[in-house]
């Protein structure tokens, strides 16, 4: 027998990754009592950048400058994607509370701009998207004649500042490369490690002794994003300050620093605003017994009893075990919930693995209503009080739209809001 | 030899030594039985054995045969006796923490030449007593009867108090009686004392019977002596070879300082000489062993200090330990928690966590490190070749299992949390992600034999921020228990093939 | 309120001044500490045996339920390898029914229904915040705080059920009531070095200078801990003249609520280390 607990609440978030995150942040903010159930290491695998709609039409293979005008078409045309489901206010709305709650933990966010903003990543590549990190925001000054540093750290893999220079010199010409000895380091850093170095101050000034000599040569910086893990803007300005030039950083492969910083950001916060979380626990046989959910928290010693009003599902799709793919079909695993998926096995891949419209199994996903709960094959709302936010949503190949970010957001906020709304608000304006 | 040190606190010293104060505190019935046999012993020997110089002098009129010295001297050995005999009675029907057969026999041993001589000096004060050769040479020496009316009545007397056993019938009447006792007090009051106060040794005398007359034909008051004396002489040479070797060394041992946490985080731990000797191997450190579970499961002597101290001194003083038995204390002082359990207890007043802080020193001398430094030193490759291990069956055997690792992507979330892999630097070959890819690829053991099992802090935060929810931490402590074996296996393999050479 | 106090082993001979306010703070908090003879937690064999680690953890627990006792621990090492082997021990059959032999061999036997609470959270969960915020009638000075959390109460969360393994709060609340202001650092949550100090100082003492870093940048004034073996980590002598150099003084959680609580009539040792902090 393990260990028993119950706990009583007016919200369940199932999941941990980002949707799951804010949703979190905006039930807690509510003033809601909210339980948290999952793994927020996912998390490690955010960009920490926050995509909005950066490819539309799927065939054009264009990147999207202006979100807005994709936006209204893909409204039109996919009336049953996320984004159809409500307007462009809300998502803004949503946008807008997110930068706010991640303000009040210190990680700044620049908010949206009319543009898609392009960021350079460590393959030399611009990456569309909305809502970037203070600490990144200064590449988007890049222009095809700044005369522009890039520094990477001997020892720390992944990133090379040469490749990138290499990839960029045909429209960037003006690139100077700089590779960085780093003081104590001994030929192998790891991202998490080597971030935490740049929180100290004589570590800072023997990187900002290397660098000054380019002070007078280059304008803008670019260096890998590792400054720092709780306090990266603290470190970013202070190295700025220490050389002189204006810094940025560029987004590395998973692992991220950016993504970690958001994970420490939501769990801090969550903490302080007494979100109950149960890390790494799974939820087994929910029941709905007419006015409240049963859900048992389970992990290997203890099994938390939650009975809870509402029911935020974010679990995710595969890779989070949101979504399992059996041998004929695809079920959802908490709730056994209908799943919009193709018909046969066969369609679910193309055969050509760069296929313009992208695999039909990447549309697979819980279908909604307009406030994101789940709906029956017939259309009707399976329970009144749960909620699917965040990449489980059926119709949205958000790898390919590169708007995982704000689906997440947007169906995040949407939902909890809605939930307050028919449970605890009353006459209280909810809208911010 | 670890590093030796003499020093001298007084106070316990004293106080152990001759209150025994340790062992009160340890356990009060072995505390009885121990002070009836000390006390009554001290006495014997000061007073008794060594007369000649204290008695004599101290007291002006001293006799043996005086009271209260006649009845001390019988409360003494009857204390000794007593005493003894609850020893014996302990080592026979009470069994206690594993305990090899030799020291038991060892101990049996020394009780015994305790009893032997006790008991011999009891049968000659009986035999003196009962002697009437003795007597009629003591009426020759010191006194001038002539008449053998006198010596009758005398003898009438001495019959009648003093319990002598003559051969002839006497006839016994008020007179003779009254007559003998005036005799008595002209002549022998002054040097003997009412028999009755040899309380023992009349007992004996007076159940003699139909002995008596043979035991004074043979004149046995005169060869019990030598044997008396004899078995006096054997214990005394056999006080260094033998348990008896406490008595003296207790009191040294006592007198150590004993090492505080403030020497460990210096370093200056120290063993005194005095030590191993002092040990009388009576296992009631082992009874207050933080790690006696481990004992239950392992069947490992060597955890407990009892046997721990035996095999240590047998190590450093004269070598006679194998491969195997060498490994085992290895591993045994390996499990030592220093709690300081055994210190605080042992009624010798013997530092023995001092000890277990300086053995693996010693052993790593001998070549028998502790793992974090013996796999350090070994070439991945070397043990790369050995053979697999035998884990324990009733583990979860994670590290054998394809499930508990399969879902690794090789994120290297693990290795970027990781406080060894962050400052390590070159102490350390492996990440916990390089560990799971090992596994993968089914080179259990391989895994099981780099540095990083070694070094793991356990501090669990790989597996707690493993997104695919990977047991990583549980997975490296499987893999240290499975090091742990291999790494005796080979301890054990190098030291033979050394020797063997040699 | 009655439990088993099981000290662990380190406490006695390392840093009695942990056992001692412990045991006045149990006392002012109206808390009865029963000791039995435990044995060692099992954790320091967990690098040799599996079995051996479960057996002991389960010997204590058989040992405080002879008593009816749930047992309150002030060591989080102690505390996680309890949690650990009850778990392993609940979920290996075969396991179970070795252990369940060799207990019977000492007359004893285990049903699984002992608790074990780390000190911190018995605190928190069974007095109460609040509780504790009542009885306290010396408001400490405005002192700036780190804490360090101790790992094997924190890790593995689905074992230990602590507290949020990646944002803890208990140990902040309970400091903040008393007067002393906890401040945020990086290092709360990661390892004191301790459990390889014997085997690789080096590494071990590197992991504790980065802490001391950290705790510079926060601008602490103490860093806090409630675990014997990290302050047993702190207290290591190059270490502490670090922190003579910074002015940081690592300091044990018991003292900090033992001086809040007021003074201590009884006990000198424990008084001794209130006087400091205040």
């Amino acid at each position: 027998m393990k260990n028993k607990k119950h706990i009583t609440c007016d919200i369940t978030v199932i999941g941990a990754g980002f949707a799951g995150m804010v949703a979190a942040a905006r039930a807690s903010a509510l003033g809601l009592k909210t339980v948290q159930v999952g793994n927020s290491s996912q998390l490690y695998f955010a960009s920490g950048l926050f995509d909005f709609l950066g490819v539309y039409p799927l065939h054009s293979r264009t990147v999207l400058q202006d979100p807005l005008t994709g936006l209204s078409l893909l409204q039109k045309e996919m009336p049953e994607h996320p984004y159809s489901k409500t307007s462009l206010e809300a998502i803004l709305k949503s946008f807008d509370f997110l930068a706010r709650f991640l303000q009040s933990t210190g990680l700044n966010y620049i908010k949206p701009d009319k543009e898609n903003r392009s960021v350079l990543t460590s393959a030399g590549t611009f990456k569309p998207t909305c809502m970037i990190p203070e600490t990144i925001s200064k590449g988007c000054l890049l222009k095809n004649d700044t005369n522009l540093l890039l520094v990477d750290f001997k020892g720390l893999k992944g990133f090379c500042a040469g490749q990138i220079a290499d990839v960029l010199k045909k429209n960037y010409p003006n690139i100077l490369t700089l590779s960085v000895g780093v003081p104590g380091g001994n030929g192998n850093l790891n991202p998490a490690y080597f971030a935490t170095m740049f929180e100290d101050s004589s570590f800072l000034k023997e990187i900002a002794t290397q660098i000054s000599p380019f002070s007078d040569k280059v304008e803008l910086m670019g260096m890998p994003a590792v400054c720092g893990i709780n306090k990266s803007l603290d470190a970013l300005t202070r190295l700025e300050k220490m050389t002189g030039l204006d810094i940025f950083e560029i987004p590395m492969m998973p692992p991220s620093i950016p993504g970690l910083r958001l994970k420490n950001a939501f769990e801090k916060k969550l903490a302080e605003n007494n979100v109950h979380f149960l890390s790494q626990a799974k939820i087994k046989s929910p029941q709905f017994n007419g006015s409240e959910f049963i859900l048992n928290a389970v992990n290997q010693n203890m099994e938390t009893q939650i009975k809870s009003r509402g029911v935020i599902l974010a679990t995710g799709r595969f890779q989070g075990s949101g979504l399992h793919a059996q041998r004929g079909c695809i079920k959802e695993t908490v709730f056994d919930l209908p799943v919009y998926q193709p018909d046969k096995r066969s369609l679910w891949h193309h055969l050509d693995f760069f296929e313009k419209q992208g695999h039909m199994i990447n549309t697979a996903g819980v279908e909604t209503d307009n406030v994101f709960r789940p709906v029956d094959t017939d259309g009707t709302v399976v329970y009144e009080n749960l909620y699917a936010i965040g990449s489980i949503l059926a119709r949205n190949d958000w790898i390919r739209l590169k708007s995982g970010s704000g689906v997440s957001a947007l169906s995040a906020f949407t939902a909890v809001n809605d939930f307050y709304k028919k449970n605890a608000a009353g006459d209280i304006d909810v809208s911010d | 030899m670890p590093k030796l040190k003499l020093s001298l606190n007084l106070k316990p010293a004293l106080f152990n030594t001759i209150f025994q104060s340790k062992l009160f505190c340890a356990s009060k019935t072995r505390w009885v039985i121990h002070f009836l046999v000390f006390a009554g012993f001290t006495f014997l020997v000061f007073f008794h054995a060594l007369d000649e110089l204290t008695s004599f002098n101290l007291f002006q009129y001293y006799q043996p045969t005086l009271d209260p010295f006649q009845f001390l001297r019988n409360l003494a050995g009857f204390l000794v006796l007593t005493g003894c005999i609850g020893f014996l009675f302990r080592r026979l029907f009470k069994t206690r923490i594993n305990r090899e057969n030799k020291t038991k026999y060892k101990e049996i041993f020394s009780i015994i030449l305790i009893l032997l001589v006790i008991i011999s000096g009891f049968m000659l004060e009986t035999v003196k007593i009962i002697s009437e050769p003795a007597f009629l040479e003591m009426v020759e020496d010191y006194s001038d009867l002539d008449e053998d009316t006198d010596l009758n009545a005398l003898m009438t007397y001495w019959e009648k108090n003093y319990h002598v056993v003559f051969k002839e019938m006497l006839i016994i009447t008020e007179d003779t009686l009254e007559k003998g006792r005036l005799l008595n007090d002209a002549y022998c009051l002054d040097c003997h004392s009412k028999i009755k106060s040899a309380f023992v040794s009349k007992t004996f005398a007076m159940h003699l019977g139909e002995i008596a007359n043979s035991l004074n034909h043979y004149r046995a008051d005169n060869w019990l002596y030598p044997i008396h004396y004899l078995l006096s002489f054997l214990m005394l040479i056999c006080l260094p070879f033998s348990r008896f070797f406490h008595i003296l060394m207790i009191p040294f041992a006592s007198a150590t300082h004993k090492m505080t946490s403030r020497h460990f985080q210096k370093e200056t731990v120290s063993v005194h000489p005095a030590t191993f000797a002092a040990c009388t191997n009576c296992g009631i450190c082992s009874e207050v062993c933080s790690v006696y579970p481990n004992f239950l499961i392992t069947k490992n002597k060597q955890i407990l200090p009892h046997s721990k101290i035996e095999s240590a001194g047998k190590m450093i003083f004269s070598g006679h330990l194998n491969p195997e038995a060498l490994n085992q204390l290895q591993l045994g002082n390996d499990e030592c928690t220093m709690c300081n359990n055994c210190t605080d207890i042992c009624p010798s007043g013997i530092d023995l966590q001092g000890l277990w802080k300086t053995l693996p020193q010693t052993l790593q001398k001998m070549g028998y490190p502790d793992n974090y430094t013996f796999v350090k030193d070994k070439a991945l490759q070397e043990r790369g070749k050995k053979q697999a291990g035998r884990t324990y069956e009733l583990t979860r055997n994670l590290a054998g299992r394809v499930y508990s690792f399969e879902n690794c992507v090789q994120c290297t979330i693990c290795t970027n949390v990781c406080p060894v892999v962050a400052y390590a630097g070159n102490d350390n070959d492996m990440t916990p992600q390089q560990i799971m890819n090992l596994l993968r690829l089914g080179e259990k053991q391989m895994a099981a034999e780099t540095r990083m099992v070694w070094n793991c802090l356990t501090c669990y935060l790989c597996q707690e921020h493993c997104p695919s929810e990977i047991k990583v931490a549980d997975i490296i402590l499987e893999l240290r228990n499975i090091s742990n074996q291999t790494a005796g296996r080979l301890k054990i393999m190098t030291a033979t093939n050394k020797a063997n050479k040699l | 309120m009655k439990l088993a106090y099981f000290p662990g082993c380190k406490i006695d001979f390392y840093l009695k001044d942990y056992d001692t306010s412990f045991k006045s703070l149990m006392e002012k908090l109206e808390v009865d500490l029963v000791q039995l003879p435990f044995n060692c937690c099992g954790y320091p064999a967990r690098s040799t045996s599996f079995e051996v680690s479960v057996f002991s953890s389960i010997r204590n627990f058989a040992l405080a339920r002879k008593y009816n006792l749930d047992i309150i621990t002030p060591c989080k090492c102690c505390f996680g390898q309890l949690k650990y082997a009850s778990y392993q021990w609940r979920e290996n059959k075969g396991l179970k029914q070795k252990m369940d032999c060799l207990l019977a061999d000492e007359n004893l036997f285990w049903d699984g229904k002992t608790k074990v609470k780390h000190l911190l959270s018995f605190l928190y969960n069974d007095i109460g915040v609040l509780e504790i915020k009542k009885k306290i009638n010396h408001k400490l000075p405005e002192k700036k705080i780190v804490t360090q959390y101790g790992c094997h109460a924190l890790r593995p969360f689905t074992i230990t059920g602590f507290d949020n393994p990646h944002a803890p709060r208990i140990f902040e609340e309970l400091i903040n009531i008393t007067g002393f202001k906890t401040v945020e650092w990086s290092k709360s949550t990661e390892c004191c070095g301790n459990p390889i100090y014997e085997t690789n100082k080096n590494l071990s003492l590197k992991i504790l200078d980065s802490k001391l870093k950290a705790a510079l940048e926060s601008g602490a004034d103490h860093i806090c801990t409630a675990c014997t073996h990290c302050q047993i980590q702190y207290n290591d002598l190059s270490f502490q003249k670090q922190c003579r150099k910074y002015n940081i003084t690592p300091v044990l959680f018991t003292h900090i609520l033992d001086a809040a609580l007021g003074e201590s009539r009884k006990n000198n040792q424990a008084k001794k280390g209130c006087r400091n902090l205040i």
